[in-house]
């Protein structure tokens, strides 16, 4: 057990890695990073303190000594297929944190359309590296800005439409991945991202992948994004997702979670203009000791907007989730239309959620509401099943699936949502074989 | 084929079975009456194996094994099928996936291959046209939205897809009209056959029209107090439950 404190450790880390990160010879990319260590060393890992961090505690991944990943490495065919979609993509493989080139297929792509791996992005890393988080989130994010060795880079010139998707994957190993993305589709532009994150070392050595993401959406323009989270059960999983959204624009999030020992996805959403959408699901399927928290933050800043968030809860033996859905509609955001419903099936007793809507609502002209359901698989339609000669495993699988059914019609139609409801239906599988709490 | 043998049983801790006795023979349709409160439907939930509906005296046999141990789904599998009263509604699953999965668990039982997609498909298509649902009812949640009379029709639609050997159906007449009551009632009777038995609990003498039975029983407080032939039905349609019930007591 090294004596120094974890802070001091990771930081140690940064001074080793600094000189082989990217952008390591940019002297703009060399100070921002810096800095961001510093930040980190200050601020160190957010704790219990923190409202926002009262039902996840990242106590376990100050017990390691975190290792930056290796430059090597790759995957191998069957694990990149069993992960990646079916349909032509413009596909970035990650491997050990970093562009896994042989693996990927970016493809060709519209005039006016960018995509790289932020490793080989040039100037945008720069626009990568600046965003922050705010003081909930800064020290996360701070770490992953100055030891992010690789993401994605998507920019969309005005107009631009992206009709094939754009799939990241990520195979993170036992170390810590620290992953960072920038999408930002200017006026008009729509494009389809997909995120999933494999892996996460193994069961003898977990890793930690930190991503932040930051999403940027121009007046009028379409993104869907689809992110799924199913790494190793022993793996820790930190994501914070930064999105702005332009007036009359659309953003439609599903985020599934499924994997990992301890995950955190938290997303914060900021209207910046009128006549927008944002529609924001989440399934998390937790079983084992598996504790998932989808924190939310939507800051209705301007009027006429609408959101919706809609959250489901799959849990098992001693698993733990955590919704947090926070709205805030400021003083002048008059005629905000914000819906929230969460959703949880405890299938054991020791199944846990912590489930809490958090609403600030400043403006007085708005519709807003809030909900929140527990309970266990419906003994009615059980029943109901079983008499139709369904075996009550099958039954129970069955009701999870419509269950779960919500979040995953959310997925645009075709090989997306095959890919998705493929997953969801995988674990649900396994699940109701391992006998589950039936 | 099924005998019911002094059967006692309760619910939250009532009694509301208090000694029954009855036996339906092969190709039989027996009709179950009486007032509200009589036991009627418990009777078809504890043929069933409704969790919660305990069975406390006497035995329920079919085809000579007793049932009282067996789960809900293999009692379904042994050919039993409860036209339920209340059709469930199940959100997220379509009602096709549902009908499949029940079809192939009794196949499996009955030791058949699975039915493939294209085969149950078309069987269930077939069977639709005769009750006259539409075939969309197949990719709709089950029971979902569906009006009353849907689900009663969707009841007899499953029925009809599991050919079961004995059919119990809860009042499968309440809320259809006369022209969805014949249709249903023309459903059970496809079905008929020496081999196949049905015990039809109504409350009102008119399904009995269309469903013919051979013997009628009226349940009054958890026993039968009186069995009779179909004109039995015609009688208590005549008289009412109160004078039969009177002369009983």
């Amino acid at each position: 057990m090294s004596a120094l404190p974890f802070t001091e450790y990771l930081a140690g880390a940064y001074e080793a890695a600094a000189g082989s990160l990217p952008g390591a010879r940019d002297a703009a990319v060399a100070t921002r990073r810096k800095a961001a260590i510093e930040a980190f060393r200050r601020h160190g890992l957010p704790n219990h303190k923190l409202e926002s961090w009262k039902f996840t505690g990242l106590n376990a991944l100050e017990r390691q000594q975190w290792v930056l990943p290796a430059n090597d490495g790759g995957v191998d065919a069957v694990r990149l297929t069993a992960a990646t979609l079916t349909i032509d993509s413009h596909r970035l493989v990650f491997v050990n944190g970093r562009f896994d080139a042989a693996a990927s297929k970016i493809g060709a792509l519209p005039k006016g359309a960018t995509l790289a791996p932020l490793s080989a992005a040039g100037d945008a890393l720069k626009d990568a590296l600046a965003s922050a988080g705010d003081d909930r989130t800064v020290s996360l994010s701070e770490l992953n800005a100055a030891l992010a060795s690789d993401g994605v880079v998507l920019l969309l010139d005005d107009g631009v439409q992206l009709d094939k998707p754009v799939e990241i994957v990520s195979f993170g190993v036992p170390a810590l991945v620290n992953l960072r993305h920038l999408i930002r589709l200017g006026a008009k532009a729509t494009a389809t991202v997909l995120e999933s994150y494999r892996d996460g070392g193994s069961s003898t050595s977990a890793g930690w992948t930190n991503v932040y993401a930051h999403v940027a959406i121009g007046t009028g323009a379409k993104l869907t994004h689809i992110r799924l989270q199913a790494e190793h059960d022993a793996a820790y999983h930190a994501a914070l997702g930064r999105v702005s959204i332009g007036a009359g624009a659309r953003y439609a999030h599903a985020s599934v979670q499924a994997g990992a020992a301890l995950a955190r996805h938290e997303l914060h959403v900021e209207f910046a203009g009128g006549d927008a959408e944002v529609d924001v699901r989440g399934l998390v399927l937790a079983r084992g000791a598996a504790h998932l928290d989808h924190t939310l933050f939507l800051h209705h800043a301007v009027p006429d907007c609408r959101s919706n968030q809609l959250f489901k809860h799959v849990v098992d033996d001693h698993g733990h989730a955590v919704f947090q859905g926070g709205i805030r509609v400021a003083p002048q955001a008059q005629k905000t239309d914000a819906q929230q419903l969460s959703r949880t099936l405890l299938l054991a007793d020791r199944a846990q959620i912590d489930t809490k809507p958090e609403l600030e609502i400043l403006a007085d002209d708005v519709k807003c509401s809030h909900g929140a359901s527990i309970g266990d698989v419906d003994a009615q339609q059980m029943f109901y099943m079983q008499a139709r000669g369904i075996p009550a495993a099958e039954a129970r699988r069955l009701l999870l699936s419509g269950f779960a059914y919500e979040i995953v019609t959310a997925v645009p139609e075709g090989a997306l949502r095959d890919y998705v409801e493929a997953f969801v239906e995988g674990w649900l599988a396994k699940n109701s074989e391992k006998g589950g709490a039936a | 084929m099924l005998e019911i043998k002094n059967l006692h049983a309760t619910v939250d801790g009532k009694d509301i079975l208090r000694g029954i006795d009855l036996t339906i023979k092969a190709g039989e349709i027996h009709a179950i009456m009486g007032p509200n409160g009589s036991g009627k439907s418990t009777l078809s939930y504890v043929l069933a194996g409704r969790d919660g509906y305990n069975v406390t005296q006497g035995d329920i046999l079919f085809n000579g094994q007793s049932l009282l141990n067996l789960e809900p789904e293999e009692r379904a599998r042994e050919g039993i099928f409860l036209a339920f009263q209340y059709p469930v509604e199940i959100p997220g699953v379509a009602n096709a996936t549902f009908l499949r999965s029940a079809v192939n668990a009794v196949r499996k039982h009955r030791g058949l291959a699975d039915m493939d997609a294209m085969t149950f498909l078309k069987t269930a298509k077939a069977k639709m046209k005769q009750l006259q649902m539409d075939e969309k009812f197949l990719q709709r949640a089950v029971n979902q939205g569906f009006s009353g009379g849907e689900k009663k029709r969707n009841e007899v639609f499953q029925m009809a897809m599991l050919e079961p050997a004995l059919a119990i159906l809860d009042e499968t007449d309440s809320g259809l009209d006369i022209d969805a009551l014949k249709i249903v009632a023309e459903g059970v009777n496809a079905l008929r056959s020496p081999e196949r038995s049905a015990m039809v609990i109504t409350h009102y003498q008119r399904l009995l029209d269309y469903i013919v039975p051979d013997v009628v029983h009226v349940l009054s407080k958890g026993r039968i107090i009186k069995t009779g032939g179909k004109e039995l039905a015609l009688e208590l349609e005549a008289k009412g439950y109160a004078d039969i019930v009177a002369d009983a007591a």
